[in-house]
């Protein structure tokens, strides 16, 4: 996630190869038909030690993590932080009005009484804890970014439906042109082609 | 390549037998999700769909022009809207006179209504949580649209509080805004808990809800894409405008996507954030109705404080909001093409499960108040239970009792959960019942006061009635946009738990 | 291919019951328990009769709970149709079948009381409630003959149900029948209503009539709670000593610990979300008859119970559990299951002792605390002893169960 990825005007990072064209090259894709296969190819492009690459999927595809050779994400420690976040705002906000800046007698309680407290600070512990995990997830996958690199390219469109594509990106320390290509399509990949950066 | 026009293709397999009927199981069951073979999963998607098909179909109900029913439906249930906002500039203009309420019961339809939406509201949440931390597969049917359902249900619910405090341009003193007056709210206040439980819940499960939706709103924005960039000329946006209609979606879906791409990277932090929303949504659910119960249990009027108030309401809330998924889902299935593979006949079923026990669960609540009333010792508190079966509001007792507890009871008997009528029929008794629960509880306590000054009866007016019909457009309104513009299911999830979905190929169906 | 790796994992040895091992434990507990016994009897004289009964009673209501809780969760699983959790629902089987243990280790105090006219249950005794309005009121309900009756109702069902689920499922070991699977299913779904309302009975007569001006419509959710989760509590540790022994090793992996782990901490936050509410209406309400209730629990020393009770039973294991890392670590979920049934019993002394406190020990009494510490050796002692022979009697997993495959392939995605 470079800046130059949401500021367009910035100059992109450049991986130094061109398309036949002339335009900078991103990265090379490959399609595949089946959630098997797909897999199988993830396994073999992690292998072959590549680390700037992904697969597309229409869904979530259980256990490609360790297909991919990806790390556990930190999102639910975001999410724990917000939500204890929440309740020490709720407290502290609660007892500071309540208790001190305007005491007032309700039904006899004490003005220290944590017990009526509760539900509030419950709520608001939940309601950080789900903005924190969902703009956390959001932050974390660099989201939104309407514009991308494989949105030009039309067969990438039908990811949403039934495809599933790797794309390996150029600036990868292993990235080849002709090697990677060759990876794919040992990988089992169809259509593979050069993506615009 | 596939076809542009969505169903055509599934229409045209379906029309040369090249779909097969059934499935597993054998040809005596309604459809062969009904199997009850323990050995054998039933499948969630029927009709052995493709993942093409399965996008085309799902799409297909927000880009094509639904049946002849939407409009006419479209139209009754915004005038009714359009009533509920004339009522309430009504009452807003006049005072809360206008409503039935008197000195002896001061609150009554308001909050009925209140607690009955916000009851609804809680079934969605509890399909997609609850059931998702409990692995039941078969809720990627329903979720989605329970999901939006809650939404709906909460805007009609979070109305009644606002307008019942009379004069609503006060309403934001419920808010802890510094003022000049240098006062606070009060914290130790239920009604201000109600402020932040309900707003708490509406913001959560509106970010469920739109969290849910971002990989479906980018599929559809990718196929709208790929018309545009396949053919030049479409239908028009509008007839007067160069506009074209899949120009406005592909912006409009693709602005709500937030440029989705369907990472692996991506799904594997966002199915992460997804189950720490289920996660904390689930207590969220048990604490929204426990504190809207609180409402009332904290007082010490008879018929309301009693411990079991927070789980009987949230069993209740459930039990209600389910009925209201059956009543929106089975005319669904039967309106759009193709719905029923989606919403098998072992949802209704399951959902009709659901329904007779937490029917039951409701009634258990009423055996320990009652027991509890007389065990207690305290005769008011009895007095309360027996001038609600005996009372002026014994009509009212015995509707809710007959529709929460006994009409479940006919889904001991198969025949009757597989039976489409039937469960049409119970889910409106039981919508009907858990208004009429409400009602109860609120209306009978507060005619019977401690003191007889405080005796009294209620009646409702035109404008309560008028109200509360319109409140139902509202909801309906709001569900119909839903059906006609957004994914009506969670396409991605679908997928993930179709057969096809597993990486290393085992032929597993179903959950576990 | 998944058929033959589930053969090897079902071999002999994995899933044989580890007779020599339970015999050794089994030996060592019953002796712990008969020691409890002893000291538990020695206490009722040194100490004092109630004190010493009204510990026994609150941990042979424990362990009645957790029998209870293991039952409800056998008949959830067979509801919801549950595949993941074959390979574990045997031992919350044997669990559910110490019901007539359970079940005789809490006849003797009543049987006791009964007899002797009520020093627990003082509404037994004619001469404490003469001239009380509110018993007067109560008495259809609180008297001898008709407890008597429901305790037999209570015995009834729940001998039967248990004993009608643990046979359909051991028969189905034998014949391979898979349709008994659904027979369970049906038994669960007429069984779960008998099961919520003798449970709430028995409670409001076994624990809330030791009080008997106090009420809570909530009291038999309540003693529900503390059963659902002691129980998932047990069976976490049950399963640390079995696979001790080498036994269902890949049958129980880390996912079904993690989904253990899970169930054991909603249940946590169910427990606390059941006592707060209760304890909160009652507290915020503040009606004399039920207040005496909690502000007896406030005072005299058992505040710090209390307090133990609400940051031991809620919030450390609340925030322990949030960790996946912990649920999926076989010694860290025991260590945390150990003490979440620790606090079980604190939960259940809690309930039972600041009664007989009322008129005789004003305080908590740190003197009496080595019959309490009997009376739970001795109660635990007997009933994991028998257990551990239970678990011995046959084989760790239901064998031939239509769904075992699904359990065996069972991971946790996200």
């Amino acid at each position: 996630m470079a800046l130059s990825d949401y500021l367009p005007f910035l100059p992109a990072s450049d991986s130094g190869y061109v398309t036949p064209e002339g335009e900078s090259v991103f990265g090379i894709m490959a399609e595949f038909e089946t959630t098997p296969q797909a897999y199988k190819a993830c396994e073999h492009v992690r292998d072959a030690g590549y680390t700037k690459w992904d697969l597309h999927t229409p869904f979530p595809i259980h256990g490609i993590e360790d297909a991919m050779g990806m790390k556990s994400t930190i999102l639910p420690r975001i999410a724990a932080i917000g939500a204890f976040a929440g309740v020490g705002i709720a407290l502290v906000g609660q007892y500071w009005i309540t208790a001190i800046d305007f005491p007032f007698v309700v039904q006899g309680k004490d003005y220290w009484a944590w017990q009526p407290l509760v539900p509030i600070t419950f709520e608001l512990g939940v309601l950080l804890c789900a903005f924190t995990s969902l703009f956390g997830m959001l932050a974390l996958n660099g989201l939104p970014r309407w514009h991308h690199p494989l949105f030009k390219k039309d067969r990438f469109l039908d990811v949403s439906d039934d495809r599933f594509v790797i794309c390996i990106e150029a600036t990868d320390k292993n990235f080849d042109p002709a090697k990677t290509k060759a990876l794919l399509e040992e990988a089992g990949g169809k259509h593979i082609d050069l993506v615009e950066a | 390549m596939s076809s542009l026009t969505p169903d055509q293709s599934i229409a045209e397999q379906i029309a040369s037998g090249a779909i097969a009927g059934g499935g597993v199981g054998d040809s005596s069951l309604a459809d062969a999700s009904l199997n009850d073979d323990p050995s054998v999963r039933p499948p969630l998607v029927l009709n052995n769909r493709s993942f093409h098909e399965v996008t085309e179909i799902i799409s297909g109900y927000a880009e094509n022009r639904p049946g002849k029913w939407w409009l006419p439906l479209f139209l009754i249930s915004s005038s009714l809207a359009g009533v509920c906002g004339l009522m309430i500039l009504y009452l807003v203009t006049t005072g809360v006179g206008v409503w039935g309420l008197n000195n002896q019961v001061d609150w009554a339809w308001d909050i009925t209504n209140f607690v009955f939406w916000i009851g609804i509201g809680h079934a969605g949440t509890l399909i997609s949580a609850i059931l998702c931390l409990f692995k039941q597969k078969w809720r990627t049917a329903v979720n989605r649209s329970a999901e939006a359902m809650t939404i709906f249900a909460v805007i009609c619910a979070g109305m009644f509080p606002g307008i019942h405090v009379g004069r609503i341009w006060a309403i934001w003193y419920v808010f802890p805004i510094p003022n000049y007056n240098y006062i606070w709210p009060n914290f130790r206040s239920p009604l201000l808990w109600d402020v932040f439980a309900v707003s708490t819940y509406a913001t959560v499960s509106l970010l469920f809800w739109y969290m849910g939706m971002i990989p479906d709103l980018a599929m559809l924005r990718d196929r709208a894409d790929k018309r545009l960039r396949l053919n030049a000329d479409g239908p028009r946006f509008c007839p007067f405008f160069r506009l074209r209609a899949d120009t406005v979606r592909a912006y409009a879906y693709g602005f709500l996507s937030l440029g989705w791409r369907f990472s692996s990277r991506h799904w594997h932090r966002y199915e992460k954030a997804y189950l720490v929303l289920a996660g904390i949504s689930t207590p969220l659910v048990l604490s929204v109705h426990s504190i809207v119960s609180f409402d009332f249990a904290t007082s010490i009027l008879p018929g309301w404080h009693t411990t079991i108030f927070p789980p009987y309401f949230v069993a209740g809330a459930v039990f209600g909001g389910f009925a209201m998924v059956l009543l929106l889902l089975i005319p669904a299935r039967e309106l759009f093409p193709n719905m029923k593979d989606f919403v098998t006949m072992r949802h209704v079923e399951n959902m009709a499960k659901i329904l007779l026990l937490t029917g039951s669960m409701v009634g258990f609540a009423y055996t320990m108040e009652f027991f509890i009333a007389w065990y207690g010792g305290n005769e008011f508190e009895l007095y309360a239970f027996k001038n609600r079966a005996l009372g002026p509001y014994w009509w009212a007792y015995w509707t809710m009792i007959s529709c929460n507890v006994l009409s479940p009871q006919l889904f001991w008997v198969k025949k009757f959960r597989q039976s489409i009528p039937v469960v049409l029929f119970v889910a409106m008794a039981v919508t009907t019942g858990m208004w009429f629960e409400r009602f109860v509880i609120i209306v009978t306590s507060l005619h019977r006061a401690f003191l007889p000054g405080e005796w009294g009866m209620f009646f409702p007016t035109p404008v309560d009635i008028l109200t509360f019909v319109g409140s139902c457009g509202i909801f309906l309104t709001l569900f119909l946009l839903f059906l006609r513009f957004l994914p009506v299911f969670a396409v991605a999830e679908l997928k993930a738990v179709m057969p096809q979905a597993d990486p290393h190929g085992h032929d597993e169906q179903g959950g576990d | 291919m998944s058929q033959l790796a589930a053969n090897q994992l079902l071999s002999e040895e994995n899933i044989n019951p580890p007779t020599s091992a339970a015999a050794r434990v089994s030996g060592m507990l019953l002796g712990l328990g008969t020691l409890g016994v002893a000291g538990t009897i020695v206490g009722s004289f040194v100490v004092g009769q109630s004190y010493a009964m009204a510990s026994w009673h609150a941990m042979a209501m424990a362990a009645l709970a957790i029998t209870l809780g293991a039952m409800f969760w056998v008949m959830i699983f067979h509801l919801t149709m549950s595949g993941w959790s074959i390979t574990l629902r045997r031992q919350f089987e044997n669990l559910m079948k110490m019901m007539p243990i359970a079940i005789a280790l809490v006849a003797p105090v009543l049987i006791i009381e009964i007899i002797s006219g009520g020093v627990l249950f003082k509404w037994m005794n004619p001469a404490v409630t003469a001239g009380d309005p509110v018993f007067a009121s109560k008495q259809p309900y609180l008297n001898i003959p008709f407890f008597v009756i429901r305790w037999m109702i209570f015995v009834t069902v729940w001998m039967f149900l248990s004993t009608r689920l643990w046979n359909l499922s051991t028969r189905q070991d034998i014949t391979g029948d898979k349709w008994l699977s659904n027979k369970a299913r049906f038994t669960s779904s007429w069984g779960m209503p008998l099961f919520a309302l003798t449970t709430a009975f028995a409670a409001f007569d076994w624990l809330m009539s030791l009080d008997y001006h106090f009420f809570s419509t909530m009291w038999g959710v309540y003693y529900f709670a503390g059963g659902v989760f002691s129980s998932i509590a047990t069976i976490i540790v049950m399963l640390f000593f079995i696979q001790r022994t080498g036994r269902l090793e890949g049958l129980v992996t880390n996912e079904h610990r993690h989904d253990l782990g899970k169930l054991l901490f909603g249940f946590t936050v169910f427990w606390s979300y059941i006592a707060f509410s209760q304890y909160f209406l009652i507290w915020y309400s503040n009606i004399p008859e039920e207040t005496a209730f909690m502000v007896l629990r406030e005072q005299h020393g058992w505040r710090y119970v209390t307090l133990t009770l609400m940051w031991g039973h809620f919030i450390v294991p609340f925030v322990i559990l949030l960790f996946a890392g912990i649920k999926r670590n076989k010694t860290t979920l025991t260590i945390l299951a150990v003490w979440m049934l620790l606090m079980h019993l604190v939960d259940l002394f809690w309930i039972v002792l600041p009664n007989i406190h009322v008129g005789e020990l004003r305080t908590v009494n740190m003197s009496g605390l080595w019959v309490n510490v009997s009376a739970a050796l001795g109660v635990f002692g007997i009933y994991f002893g028998l257990l551990a022979r239970r678990v011995a009697s046959g084989p760790l997993v239901p064998l031939k169960d239509p769904r075992m495959p699904e359990s065996l392939h069972h991971r946790n995605y996200v």
